[in-house]
């Protein structure tokens, strides 16, 4: 069965904490499988830690004029 | 510039939470003092009453701010972390306290022993806490962030001037409770501290903090990189000019002069930044903003007429607007950004989520408030238009309007009660936050011993 598609979250303009929030809320509903695309001004250094904390893989790619996060669980 | 916080740098809770605590409970002595001593709290700036609540104004509310915020701001934003950070902080609180209320004491009673008293206890914390500062700063010099600069510049200038201003402040407090004659230094003590510690303080935190939590545009560059330099090097040349004999006072005074107009042109951008920020809506600390640079810029009109009129309350009103419109507004409104935050932060840091698992975490977030939380909305904007009446009323009062006076300590006692209530709120809310969490049913004993305010965080 195909993996459910990506989840894309739009931080960009909120002031702190609320991009980590938002995270925090939309990793709580993702689906075994699904990866969480987050857009955002600044590099979230501070989720990193939450991240590894809560067993989630992250990666950082520098796009134009903001951040992608992508984010997902692997469950081993 | 640097946009970024690591919070992973985060200090314990308990080094900055009672600097802040400090706020509002001076803020409440000063509004007591204001109501009792009535008109001789604004006769003039060398009455007893005056001095005293100057004191608990400067020292009491901005200065326990101030240095607590910014031992959280250099660990934070410069990578910058002070040693022994607890027994530093909890030690310079304890005697910058105590040494507060003794100066304060002093002051209204007019007793030269609690002047000496107030010196032997506010030199060592402020020594302590320079010394420290400057320690760290030296011996992380390599690790500090990138693009830390423009925050680092105006604080080794902040931290400078208070060297400075404490320095005059002994020789003074010294000099009176003695019985010797005090050097004419008071001007630049004043100077020091409001234009020097205070002003480039908050010029330093608006460059990395505007940007963050209100969502402006950063500032412009030439803004950021000269101005913390110029308002240094014009501090040394008023210096230099106030102590020389023989020169024209035109030459101090432009110096005087070319300070406002760094100042207002400092209130000007962030007014402008403030106004074309992402958000259309402003929250309570976008509001104490506002009022403070509109405090800012008022300081200009009101110095011509303190150096170019005749009455003697200018300065009187200059220094109200300065310290309770300027300063004391970015301080409160500050609090309702950093108080808040550093909750959420440590109540998240007290998760412990068993095998990493993600389930596990969703069961933690359904307990976690949300930041906006802790402080709500129109409590705040209830204590900012209560703030602002303060310093409407202060200013009155100043410059000599009796109605004002007998409102000025009322207004200041209801300011002061709306924000110890606010941030009371916000403890308590983080307290059941604490229980709720301990009260999980995979969260570790250990992390649930160490009383309702323990929290994560590093030494």
């Amino acid at each position: 069965m195909a993996p459910p598609p990506d989840l894309t979250l739009d931080v960009r303009s909120l002031p702190a904490p609320e991009p980590l929030e938002h995270c925090l809320e939309a990793l709580a509903d993702l689906a075994p499988g699904q990866r969480l695309r987050m857009l955002i001004d600044r590099e979230p250094y501070p989720l990193y830690t939450i991240l590894d904390r809560d067993g989630f893989q992250h990666c950082c790619t520098l796009e134009d004029t903001h951040f992608l996060v992508t984010i997902w669980y692997d469950a081993k | 510039m640097q946009r970024a916080l690591d919070f992973d740098k985060t200090p314990a809770l308990g080094v900055p939470l009672p600097f802040f605590l400090n706020v509002p409970l001076f803020a409440l002595l000063a509004g007591l003092l204001a109501t009792w001593a009535g008109s001789q709290a604004f006769a003039s700036r060398w009455n007893g009453a005056a001095l005293a609540l100057t004191h608990l104004w400067t020292l009491g509310i901005l200065g326990s701010a101030m240095l607590g915020a910014l031992l959280q701001i250099l660990a934070v934003a410069c990578n910058v972390r002070v040693g022994a950070i607890r027994t530093v902080a909890g030690l310079t609180h304890a005697l910058l306290t105590a040494g507060t209320l003794l100066l304060a004491a002093g002051f209204l009673g007019w007793w030269p022993v609690a002047w000496v008293g107030a010196a032997a206890l506010l030199g060592p914390a402020f020594a302590l806490y320079l010394a420290a500062v400057a320690w760290a700063l030296w011996q992380h010099r390599r690790q500090v962030y990138k693009g830390a600069r423009e925050i680092l510049v105006p604080v080794r200038g902040a931290l400078a001037a208070l060297a400075c201003t404490v320095l005059i402040g002994l020789v003074l407090a010294l000099s009176l409770g003695l019985g010797s004659a005090p050097p004419d230094w008071i001007d630049g003590h004043v100077l020091w501290g409001l234009a020097g510690w205070g002003g480039l303080l908050l010029m330093g935190m608006s460059f990395q903090l505007l940007p963050i939590f209100q969502v402006t545009e950063l500032y412009p560059r030439p803004i950021a990189r000269w101005l913390p330099l110029l308002i240094p090097g014009l501090l040394l040349a008023w210096t230099a000019l106030e102590a020389s004999t023989g020169l024209p006072r035109l030459m101090r005074e432009t110096a005087e002069l070319l300070l406002v107009g760094a100042y207002a042109l400092w209130a000007g951008v962030t007014l402008r930044l403030l106004w074309t920020r992402k958000r259309p809506t402003p929250e309570p600390t976008t509001l104490f903003w506002y009022a403070g640079m509109i405090s800012l810029l008022a300081c200009a009109p009101l110095w011509i007429w303190m150096t170019h009129g005749q009455s003697p309350r200018a300065g009187l009103v200059l220094g109200v607007v300065m310290i309770a419109g300027v300063l004391g507004s970015v301080v409160n409104g500050m609090l309702y950004k950093i108080v808040p935050f550093l909750l959420w932060k440590h109540a998240q840091d007290a998760m412990i989520v068993p095998d990493h698992d993600p389930a596990q975490a969703r069961v933690y977030l359904k307990v976690l408030p949300k930041m906006a939380t802790y402080i709500g909305d129109r409590p705040a904007r209830w204590q900012w238009a209560a703030h602002v009446a303060v310093i409407i009323c202060w200013s009155l009062a100043a410059a000599g309007w009796a109605p004002a006076v007998l409102a000025a300590g009322p207004l200041q006692i209801v300011s002061a009660a709306g924000l110890a209530w606010n941030i009371g709120r916000a403890l308590r809310l983080y307290r059941r936050t604490l229980r709720a969490m301990a009260a999980l049913p995979h969260h570790a004993p250990a992390a649930q011993t160490r009383g309702p305010l323990r929290a994560g965080g590093r030494e």
